[in-house]
């Protein structure tokens, strides 16, 4: 079962093991909230192959830009 | 122990971060002083979500905040500069040990800060930040000269070039012509609080428990990221 991660939002769910992280972002952006310039980091890394797959027990992590007020 | 803390921003969360983290330094670190930085004045368009009266409208934020804590906390060791950070002074601001609560509202100076936060052996920068309903708190700590968490910037490219403006480089006139942007003052008390307790938790343990940790206060979720 991977873990998916957006800002605040999570999911564990072993649907998407086998998945490339592509067919994820696609599927769980409105779900999740998904910004379309995401920087995407696979188990805390920028993974290099733009057509990786996602495993069970992975962290996916589409990372949520920063708050810019204050 | 850090010394100076440094709160850099005193709007919408930073006026409602430094009561308790005064309080907290005076009874758990008296000998550390906290300073205040910000060149921002209060308007009336602050007072319904930032801490400060009718009485403090036209007074810059980091003097207003200062002397209301001197007032509360007079063994408090506390200082305020009233100005933007900008290139040109903040290398001076952030000294060998330094700890950063940055509550700014652009990511010019999250970015001059983080940077300068680089060139330190040891330091923590802890930034808060949020949109209307959400936001997130960042956490950078330096050890020995080495990250011990990534700098701001690292997976953040709208910080890595930004695209605002830092305040410093605009005149009266701009800063008053910035677009008004909606926030919620629970937002801003969601981020003080989650900026206090990151500040604890490395003054308390040492160490950075977390990097980065997203809020949403329509749902109550807190996510604690480690890269």
């Amino acid at each position: 079962m991977a873990r998916i991660t957006c800002g605040a939002n999570e999911l564990d769910d072993s649907r998407w093991d086998g998945k490339t992280i592509e067919q994820v972002k696609s599927q769980l952006k409105e779900a999740l909230n998904i910004p379309d310039n995401a920087v995407v980091l696979l188990n805390g890394e920028e993974p290099s192959d733009p057509g990786a797959t996602v495993r069970s027990g992975d962290e996916l992590e589409f990372v949520k830009p920063a708050g810019s007020k204050g | 122990m850090y010394d100076p803390v440094i709160v850099v921003g005193l709007g919408g969360i930073g006026s409602h971060l430094v009561e308790p983290l005064a309080r907290y330094i005076v009874a758990a670190m008296p000998e550390v002083t906290l300073k205040f930085v910000d060149g921002d004045r209060y308007s009336h368009s602050n007072l319904a979500r930032q801490r400060a009266v009718e009485s403090h409208v036209g007074g810059n934020k980091a003097e207003v905040q200062a002397e209301l804590l001197r007032r509360a906390f007079p063994r408090l060791k506390v200082a305020a500069v009233s100005q933007f950070i900008h290139p040109r002074n903040v290398r001076d601001m952030l000294t060998e040990g330094s700890c950063v609560l940055a509550c700014v509202d652009n990511h010019a100076t999250r970015k001059l800060l983080s940077d300068a936060l680089s060139r330190l052996r040891n330091g923590l920068l802890i930034s808060g930040g949020n949109e209307l309903r959400d936001g997130d708190v960042q956490v950078y700590l330096r050890t020995g000269g080495k990250n011990r968490t990534n700098p701001l910037d690292k997976f953040h490219p709208e910080i890595a070039e930004p695209k605002d403006d830092n305040p410093a480089d605009l005149s009266c006139e701009e800063l008053e012509m910035l677009p008004s942007r909606e926030q919620i003052i629970f937002t801003n008390l969601t981020a003080a609080a989650l900026m206090l307790n990151a500040f604890y938790a490395i003054a308390d343990a040492g160490h950075a428990l977390f990097e980065e940790a997203y809020f949403d206060i329509l749902s109550n979720k807190v996510n604690p990221v480690t890269r």
